[in-house]
């Protein structure tokens, strides 16, 4: 545990209230990337993100000295994300809606919620969004260990730990997320690697 | 063979840098010399490497300098909202508490004081011969009830064969959801009214009840369609149970009893 994390856990249990301030100015982007990266959408990362913040301080008094706050941060923000990817699958097949609502650039610059580079290529925009409609098509959990280790910087065991599984079904899981990301990026992979040869 | 599956499993441990110099070594070593390996590693690598390109957008400035007060602004919100329920039952609470505490302890006292005295009277009285045979003597107002009963029990069973009936008649297959018609429930409940007729038809056979007696047989029939309906959207079966009740004009039969039977009691009643 990081001695930051530590001194800042034993302020929250002592109940200093700015603690949790600097709580939320420390992990807010962590949280709401994980939540961007699980769930594709800026939105409901961003509500993701505040409710996961909201249920920390509803049990700042129950929180454990013992406890590893990322660790702990990042559980309730994958679980979070899962629900909420599970309440729009639901609404989706109740509205019989077929639009994938997957924030590609396209529509994040439309929304005007997010700065997009003006000098990037249309190669790198068609890259970008055949990425992201990728980690769309596979499975929620496969999703969510991939971005884990992937983009996020967790480490195996870490991850495993957070979503209390095993070493071997977290890296069973991303090797199915890479198989099945292969099969939907193999078209472009091929340009990619002729294009880029050393890469 | 042992040695590829050892080397898939450190596949990811590579690329992910979790891996000691031992096992790197022998993943080097042994990806050398395998050529499965060798592929597996470089398809893995190339997905890696072409999804490691994605850029997350990043969101305005302005969001990350509002986050804090967005979020204040919320738990203030749901804070508000947790007092509001709280001063409620507050309020349930001191209504309660105007009450005094020895009202309740009067009223817990005169409740143990009727127990004790019903108690006393059942368990300790002397019992009188006398009294004891006069109770056994059936009372001639009594010796009606059975057939009083049956009527009513009929007037029951009618009663609630309407609703399941009445249910299947004003269901429009064409506006609305088959589901909401709660087919299981009312199968369900036409068994146990089927099960029910036929001591039902008994009773009413042996007091010379016929017209209820013939009301419920015809019950009885569109109860066992009901009950033996396939599946819920079996929209043709659910007509054909409709047609029957309306071919055998059921629910005017249904009404013509209600009517009969409160003309009796109007009789009786006038009587006395």
């Amino acid at each position: 545990m990081a001695q930051n994390d530590q001194v800042l856990i034993d302020r929250l249990c002592s109940g200093d209230q700015s603690a949790f301030h600097d709580l939320v100015g420390r992990y807010k982007k962590k949280v709401y990337y994980l939540a961007y990266d699980i769930t594709g959408d800026h939105h409901e990362a961003e509500d993701i993100s505040q409710e996961v913040f909201m249920k920390i301080y509803r049990s700042l008094k129950t929180f454990r000295r013992d406890a590893k706050m990322s660790s702990w941060l990042h559980q309730i923000t994958v679980n979070a994300s899962i629900d909420s990817i599970r309440r729009k699958s639901v609404r989706r097949a109740k509205s019989g809606s077929e639009l994938d609502n997957v924030e590609t650039e396209e529509n994040l610059v439309a929304s005007g919620a997010h700065n997009l580079d003006p000098v990037r290529s249309t190669e790198s925009i068609q890259i970008q969004n055949r990425i992201t409609q990728a980690l769309q098509k596979i499975s929620p959990r496969e999703r969510v260990v991939f971005v884990m280790c992937h983009y996020n910087g967790l480490k195996l065991k870490e991850t495993a730990e957070i979503l209390d599984v095993t070493l071997g079904t977290v890296k069973s899981l991303l090797f199915r997320a890479i198989k099945k990301l292969r099969k939907e990026i193999s078209p472009f992979l091929h340009e990619y690697n002729t294009e880029n040869p050393h890469e | 063979m042992n040695k590829c599956k050892r080397c898939r499993s450190l596949l990811l441990e590579h690329f992910y840098g979790e891996m000691d110099t031992e096992k790197q070594k022998f993943f080097a070593q042994h990806l050398s010399v395998c050529e499965k390996c060798q592929t597996r590693f470089e398809e893995i690598e190339a997905v890696l490497q072409f999804t490691g390109q994605r850029v997350r957008p990043e969101p305005e400035q302005e969001f990350w300098d509002t986050y804090e007060q967005q979020l204040a602004r919320r738990i203030e919100k749901e804070e508000a909202s947790r007092l509001g329920c709280e001063s409620s039952i507050e309020k349930r609470k001191r209504q309660f508490s105007i009450i005094p505490k020895w009202a309740y302890q009067a009223a817990a006292a005169v409740a143990l004081i009727i127990i004790g005295v019903f108690l006393g009277r059942a368990l300790f009285s002397p019992r009188v011969p006398g009294v004891q045979h006069a109770m056994k003597q059936p009372d001639p107002a009594t010796q009606l009830q059975p057939a009083a009963t049956l009527v009513h029990r009929s007037q029951d069973y009618i009663e609630r064969s309407k609703l399941i009936l009445l249910a299947l008649v004003n269901f429009d297959s064409s506006e609305e959801d088959p589901y909401a018609l709660d087919l299981p429930y009312q199968k369900q409940i036409s068994k146990e009214l089927v099960k029910e007729a036929g001591l039902l038809k008994k009773e009413l056979a042996e007091s010379d009840q016929e017209r209820l007696e013939d009301l419920i047989s015809s019950l009885e029939m569109i109860l066992l369609q009901i009950a033996n309906l396939e599946s819920e959207n079996d929209l043709d079966s659910i007509e054909l149970v409709r047609d029957s009740i309306d071919n055998r004009g059921i629910l005017m039969e249904i009404n013509l009893s209600d009517i009969r039977l409160s003309t009796k009691k109007g009789k009786k009643t006038e009587t006395f």
